[in-house]
C-alpha cells in the first residue's frame, strides 16, 4: 500500500498546527520543527496501526517535549538563552509548561487530545480506552489544577 | 465559575501555526523511508506498510579470530500496537518463542548468541523479545528481560551488551537487567570492539549527517569523536576487524587501524549510492556498490581503504543492495532485499543461491566457514551453516517439545 498520498495530505492538514503548538512548548521554531517532523515519521512508521493520526501526533509530540526537557537540561538552558536572543523565536509559554510538567501524564494526555488535538470527548475516550465519563472528569480534575496552578503564580 | 474560559483561552491558542519550510514533507517521507529500509523485512512481517519497498539493512562482521562476533544493522523493533507515542504503556505480553519476530542478532563466539526482536500480539507487535542460544543456535530458551531492550543488540561477552535505537541501554548480566543510558539521539548503527563502543548518532531530525561516539563498556556514555567528521546518513554503518574501524555512508568513509588513535578519510568506493562494506582481515576490505540502476559491483581494497579495485559484477543484486560478509576474499556471503542469500567461492566472479527455506533477513560469517542468519516469513527461523554456504540447517523459534 502506497500511503504517501493519505500521508502527505495529513501533513497538509495537521502540521502547521502540530508545529505552532510545539513552538508554544519549547519556544524554538527549530526544535518545533524537530519535534513535529519526528512525530510525522513515527506516524509514518505505524501508519497501518494508527486509527487517529492527529491523536497520535499529538500524543508522540507531547511524549518528546516531555523527553526533551526531562534529559536535556544543559539543552534547556541554553534554549532559553537562544530564544531571548532570536528575535524571530517565541518564548515558551510558561503555562503551558507547567501544564504539561505538573499534570500527572493521564491528565496532560487527556487535555492535549481534547484540546490541542481537536478531539471530541468520545474520540477521546476511544483513544485511550476509558469511558466518556471519565475523560469529562480528568478534564475537569486538569481544569481546576491548572486554576489553582495559575493562581498562585500570580 | 470562570476557569474554565482562561482555560480555554490559554490551550487553544488559534493562528499559532508554524508553516512548515519547504522540502520539509520530502525530508519526513525520505526519513520514513530510511527507517523502513533499516527495519528490512521487519516491517512486512508485523504487516506495516510503508512508502517504499524493502531494503536491507548494512550488515558487518567483525571480531578477532578467536572470538568472532556477528553484528547485524537493524533498526530497533517497534510497537504497532501502540497508537498514543513510544512512551505510551505498551499491552504486557509473556515473552515466548513462538511470539518472537528475530529482528537483530548478536553472537559472542560460535555457540553463544541472542536474537531480539519485537513480539507478536492480537492486531500487531510490541517490542521486548529476547532469546538466547548456548549450542550454536540449535536450541533457543527466552530470557527474561527485565525491561525488555527496545532496540537492536549487541552483546560484547557472556555478559555486557547494549541496545541501542531510540533508546539506549546496557545490560551486564546476559541480558536479564537492561539499564537505560542517556544518548545523544537516534543511534543508527553501534558495534563494541576491545572494550569500546562505537555509535554512529543522528542528532536531529531533520539532520542529514550522523556523527560518530565512542564510549567504553565500563562507562558507556557516549562521547563524540571530533576527528571524524559527520558522515552521509545513506546506509550509514560501522565495521570492525581487530583494531580497524571503518565508518561509512554515502560518499563518506573514514578509517583507523589503530584503535581510534588516527583516522584517515578514504574515497568510498561506492560514490554515494547503496552500499554495504565487510572486513575479512585488519585491512582487507569488500565493498558491494549497487547504484540505483543496473548492475552492482564489487570492490576490493587490501590497505585498509586507500586504494580500491573493482573486482566483480554483482549481477544477483541488481537495484537492491543487500548485506555482505566475508571470511576471505574468496567466500563472500550476499544478501538481498528480496530475501536471496547468494554465495560466491571464487572471489565474487561466480555466485550461486544458497538453498535456504524462507527469505533471509541478514546473515553472516562468524567465523572462518560458519554462517548465521535469520529468515523472516510467517515462521521466522534461526539459520547456519558451517561450509560456507553449501548446505544450511534450519531452527524455528519454538519452545522444545518435552
Amino acid at each position: 500500500m502506497d500511503i504517501a498520498p493519505a500521508g502527505e495530505a495529513t501533513f497538509r492538514l495537521h502540521y502547521a498546527p502540530l508545529a505552532g503548538w510545539c513552538r508554544r512548548m519549547v519556544g524554538d521554531d527549530d526544535v518545533a520543527h524537530d519535534i513535529a517532523a519526528e512525530a510525522f515519521v513515527r506516524l509514518l512508521g505505524r501508519w497501518s496501526t494508527v486509527t487517529d493520526p492527529r491523536a497520535y501526533l499529538y500524543t508522540t509530540a507531547l511524549n518528546l517535549i516531555r523527553d526533551r526537557w526531562r534529559r536535556s537540561e544543559r539543552e534547556r538552558v541554553a534554549l532559553r538563552k537562544t530564544a531571548t536572543a532570536a528575535a524571530t523565536a517565541a518564548a515558551p509559554a510558561p503555562e503551558l509548561r507547567m501544564l504539561v510538567e505538573t499534570l500527572p501524564r493521564r491528565l496532560s494526555q487527556v487535555v492535549v487530545l481534547h484540546y490541542f488535538a481537536d478531539l471530541p470527548i468520545e474520540a477521546v475516550a476511544r483513544e485511550l480506552g476509558v469511558a466518556p465519563g471519565t475523560v469529562k472528569r480528568d478534564l475537569y480534575d486538569a481544569r481546576a489544577r491548572l486554576q489553582s496552578l495559575l493562581e498562585d503564580s500570580r | 465559575m470562570n476557569d474554565k474560559v482562561d482555560f480555554e483561552q490559554l490551550l487553544r491558542g488559534r493562528g499559532e501555526e508554524l508553516t512548515p519550510p519547504a522540502g520539509t514533507w520530502v525530508a519526513i517521507a525520505r526519513r520514513a523511508r530510511r527507517r523502513k529500509r533499516a527495519k528490512g523485512l521487519l516491517a512486512g512481517i508485523a504487516g506495516i506498510a510503508l512508502i517504499a519497498g524493502a531494503a536491507p539493512a548494512v550488515l558487518a562482521v567483525r571480531g578477532s579470530s578467536d572470538n568472532q562476533r556477528l553484528q547485524v544493522a537493524q533498526s530497533p523493533p517497534h510497537s504497532a500496537s501502540a497508537t498514543l507515542g513510544d512512551n505510551a504503556s505498551e499491552p504486557i505480553v509473556r515473552p515466548s518463542l513462538e511470539r518472537l519476530i528475530p529482528a537483530s542478532v548478536s553472537f559472542v563466539s560460535q555457540s553463544e548468541g541472542w536474537v531480539n526482536g519485537p513480539l507478536r500480539v492480537r492486531g500487531g507487535t510490541v517490542a521486548g523479545g529476547l532469546a538466547r542460544t548456548e549450542d550454536a543456535g540449535t536450541s533457543w530458551a527466552i530470557e527474561a528481560a527485565n525491561p525488555a531492550p527496545q532496540g537492536t543488540v549487541r552483546f560484547a561477552d557472556s555478559m555486557q551488551g547494549l541496545s541501542f535505537g531510540e533508546q539506549y541501554q546496557a545490560t551486564y548480566d546476559g541480558g536479564v537487567v537492561w539499564r537505560a543510558l542517556d544518548s545523544p539521539g537516534y543511534i543508527v548503527d553501534l558495534e563494541t570492539s576491545n572494550g569500546v563502543i562505537w555509535a554512529l548518532v543522528r542528532s536531529c531530525v531533520r539532520c542529514e549527517k550522523l556523527r560518530l561516539f565512542q564510549a567504553t563498556l565500563t562507562r558507556p556514555t557516549l562521547v563524540r569523536v571530533g576527528a571524524v567528521k559527520p558522515i552521509d546518513d545513506v546506509d550509514p554503518a560501522i565495521t570492525l576487524r581487530e583494531h580497524a574501524i571503518y565508518v561509512t555512508g554515502g560518499n563518506d568513509m573514514w578509517a583507523t587501524t589503530d584503535d581510534g588513535f588516527s583516522w584517515r578519510h578514504p574515497d568510498n568506493p561506492c560514490g554515494g549510492g547503496s552500499q554495504a562494506f565487510a572486513a575479512w582481515k585488519e585491512t582487507g576490505l569488500a565493498a558491494e556498490c549497487t547504484p540505483a540502476r543496473g548492475v552492482g559491483s564489487l570492490f576490493e581494497s587490501m590497505d585498509a581503504g586507500r586504494h580500491w579495485t573493482n573486482i566483480a559484477d554483482v549481477p544477483h543484486v541488481r537495484a537492491a543492495a543487500g548485506t555482505l560478509s566475508a571470511a576471505s576474499p574468496d567466500e563472500l556471503l550476499i544478501t538481498t532485499g528480496s530475501g536471496a542469500p547468494f554465495v560466491s567461492h571464487h572471489h565474487g566472479n561466480r555466485w550461486q543461491r544458497a538453498h535456504v527455506a524462507g527469505p533471509v533477513t541478514f546473515a553472516a560469517y562468524i567465523s572462518d566457514s560458519h554462517i548465521v542468519g535469520l529468515t523472516g516469513g510467517r515462521s521466522p527461523a534461526f539459520v547456519s551453516s558451517f561450509d560456507n554456504g553449501r548446505t544450511w540447517t534450519h531452527t524455528p523459534f519454538r519452545a522444545p517439545a518435552h
